[in-house]
């Protein structure tokens, strides 16, 4: 017989997907938008590819709605195609010369952490999608293996590689 | 506080610094995803990679090109970014952007019962509210797997566009397009009137494909698919066009042109494609991998015979420590099974990765039989056998950026650069800093930093210390 404490894992699971099955593309759509282009602002360092980025993913969540509802995370599948898909368009920029990758303009003067910051905007593409991943989507190491198609070792790897450069930037 | 909160504070608070844009109406994402990327013009190095499976020597040498619609004079053709559409109609059924209807073409007059099940375009109505707002003109064929269907031309969307027409001698201003996105689109257009097979992968998994034959003449009555050796359909161009989903990657199809009394008119059978297509080892070339596809690194550069030390600050490459990331990162980037060989120049004190790599794509229109590209994390340069001449290694650098270093900006700025034959030493200086390495493979990387403004200056040296050849950048913006 199921302990309570699993018994409390299965109905949290149970009600998890009863409420991603009844989800609708229109609901999902109007919660993930913001955080999701936010997150991939972050991650390209470019914010009308990002929105562009964003509207491609939706686009094709929504062809496949019946099969992301039922992912995990929809949210990571999304991010990591309007991710795929910006990085391609920066790569075009940079084949012609003219990439221009702008910084985050910060407005906030009273950033707590500004050597962090930086530190965070130096990341490789891949190591700063897992952070942005990690810290703003909560995605689990085994989300993003899922939505990123590589195994947890890579995933885990990658992002021990970040933390270790931003703790070095900090120290 | 410990990293883990700090970090997750920042990126929270980076986050919040971002405005809040209003998404796109719901409905439009919806009618987006109902055309299955329709119009999307996705060029040949996009994330969900579309590309060839091959066009090479046919089985039955007659070349699709000879069957020009154009060449009779009775029937109405419409040109479409440079293809000739055969319309039922001189005038445009709906205007801004002007839309013709495709010309049926002659019925199959032979029995088709031995080409597979019949994939008809249906007929319907066309509607200016189906095409994007870059559209110039558009002919719809009708209706297939219940979506309206159009050729069309549109706007060339980028800069890119416009290069790579230029660079491969087909400059029109427009791209070609068909609505379920197939063999055409962005710098797809030079292979107009060729037949193709492409699909699209998102995250290394199949969703979707097709096989197109644009351009066949008025009197082809069916093309007849077979796909992995069976009969797959048959369909009766409309407007010169035809146009089959495929569920699957195929390993190998072939396209059949009929005549309305069944006599082969035309026909594509593309080659098997060889596994990595021969390409092997280059001189000093060590295996570091052989799976998922091949994975060297190059030779040192051959040592300086000059005192090194008045050049400035030395950024060596290094192994590269995520090796299986770098992998994974072109895997699904770009597509399992189309990058065949990878050299790994090695890593620069930052972790800047920086590599050329090879991708399997065949265009026999433009004599290419391999993309390569050349780049870091930060991003990589690419193009066909024929640009890579243009990009070829030695000799005096034309002043024209993209035959020179590839960078990125504003910084921290990626920079990679095939060095001439013979180099020992390169060396990398912006305004008064000058950083100095030595290449892998003749492949050499920087990361660095560079203000706008600041111009930079790339030199290889040979093992004397004497200048092969130069490449000044032009000012940072």
């Amino acid at each position: 017989m199921a302990s309570h404490a699993s018994m409390g894992v299965i109905e949290e699971r149970t009600a998890l997907a009863e409420h991603q099955a009844a989800q609708t593309f229109d609901s999902f759509y109007r919660e993930a938008w913001l955080p999701v282009y936010r997150a991939v602002a972050l991650g390209l360092g470019d914010f009308d590819l990002a929105a562009e980025a964003v509207d491609e993913a939706m686009t094709r969540c929504y062809e496949r709605w019946t099969k992301v509802r039922s992912m995990a995370n929809p949210r990571g599948w999304v991010f990591r195609v309007a991710m795929n898909w910006g990085r391609s368009r920066l790569r075009r920029r940079t084949w012609i010369g003219r990439d221009k990758v702008p910084d985050i303009p910060f407005h906030d003067p009273d950033i707590p952490d500004p050597q962090l910051v930086v530190a965070i905007h130096k990341l490789s593409h891949a190591h700063r999608e897992v952070v942005v991943a990690r810290y703003l989507l909560d995605m689990s190491e085994a989300e993003m293996a899922a939505a990123f198609g590589v195994p947890n070792g890579t995933v885990k790897s990658r992002l021990n590689r970040a933390l270790k450069e931003l703790k070095e930037a900090i120290e | 506080m410990t990293l883990d909160e700090r970090v997750r504070s920042s990126v929270v608070k980076l986050a919040a610094e971002i405005d809040a844009r209003s998404p796109m109406e719901v409905d439009r994402i919806k009618r987006r995803g109902r055309r299955r990327r329709t119009m999307k013009r996705t060029a040949w190095v996009s994330i969900g990679v579309v590309f060839f499976v091959g066009f090479a020597a046919l089985a039955v040498p007659i070349d699709p090109n000879s069957i020009d619609p154009a060449t009779t004079s009775d029937v109405d053709t419409v040109e479409i970014a440079d293809l000739a559409v055969t319309v039922d109609s001189p005038s445009p059924t709906l205007s801004a952007p002007p839309v013709w209807i495709g010309a049926q073409s002659p019925e199959p007059g032979f029995d088709t019962s031995g080409l597979g099940p019949e994939i008809p375009f249906e007929p319907g109505r066309p509607s200016v509210g189906d095409l994007p707002d870059d559209v110039t003109r558009a002919v719809y064929l009708g209706d297939l797997e219940g979506e309206p269907f159009y050729v069309y031309a549109a706007k060339a969307p980028s800069i890119f566009d416009w290069f790579s027409e230029i660079i491969f001698g087909n400059f029109s201003g427009q791209v070609l397009g068909t609505s379920l996105n197939c063999c055409s689109g962005g710098d797809m257009d030079q292979n107009e009137g060729l037949p193709g097979l492409g699909y699209s992968l998102t995250n290394g998994e199949f969703d979707s494909g097709r096989a197109e034959w644009l351009g066949l003449g008025p009197d082809v009555a069916a093309i007849a698919y077979e796909i992995d050796g069976e009969s797959y359909g048959w369909q009766r161009p409309v407007g010169g066009v035809s146009s089959v989903a495929i569920d699957a990657p195929p390993t190998s199809y072939s396209m059949v042109a009929y005549d309305a009394a069944g006599e082969v008119v035309g026909r594509f059978e593309p080659p098997p494609r060889p596994p990595g297509l021969g390409i092997g080892l280059a001189p000093g070339e060590e295996v570091l991998r052989s799976e998922p596809f091949l994975v060297v690194t190059g030779p040192d550069a051959p040592e300086p015979e000059f005192d090194t030390s008045e050049l400035g600050t030395e950024t060596p490459l290094t192994p590269v420590e995520d090796l299986d990331g770098l992998i994974e990162d072109l895997r699904s980037l770009w597509a399992p099974g189309t990058v065949v060989k990878m050299m790994v120049a090695g890593q620069t004190p930052n972790g800047t990765a920086g590599f050329i790599f090879h991708i399997d794509e065949l265009r026999p229109d433009l004599g290419q039989t391999r993309s390569r590209c050349v780049g870091s994390d930060g991003g990589a340069a690419c193009g066909g056998d024929r640009l890579a001449e243009v990009l070829a290694r030695g000799g005096t650098l034309p002043a024209d950026p993209r035959s020179g270093p590839n960078y990125s900006t504003p910084g921290p700025t990626d920079l990679t650069w095939e060095t001439p034959e013979g180099t020992s030493v390169v060396t990398l200086r912006v305004g008064d800093r000058i950083w100095w390495q030595r290449p892998v493979g003749g492949l050499t990387v920087f990361d660095v930093e560079v203000e706008p403004g600041e111009r930079f200056t790339i030199i290889a040296l040979d093992t004397a210390g004497d200048a092969l050849a130069s490449f000044s950048g032009p000012e940072i913006p």
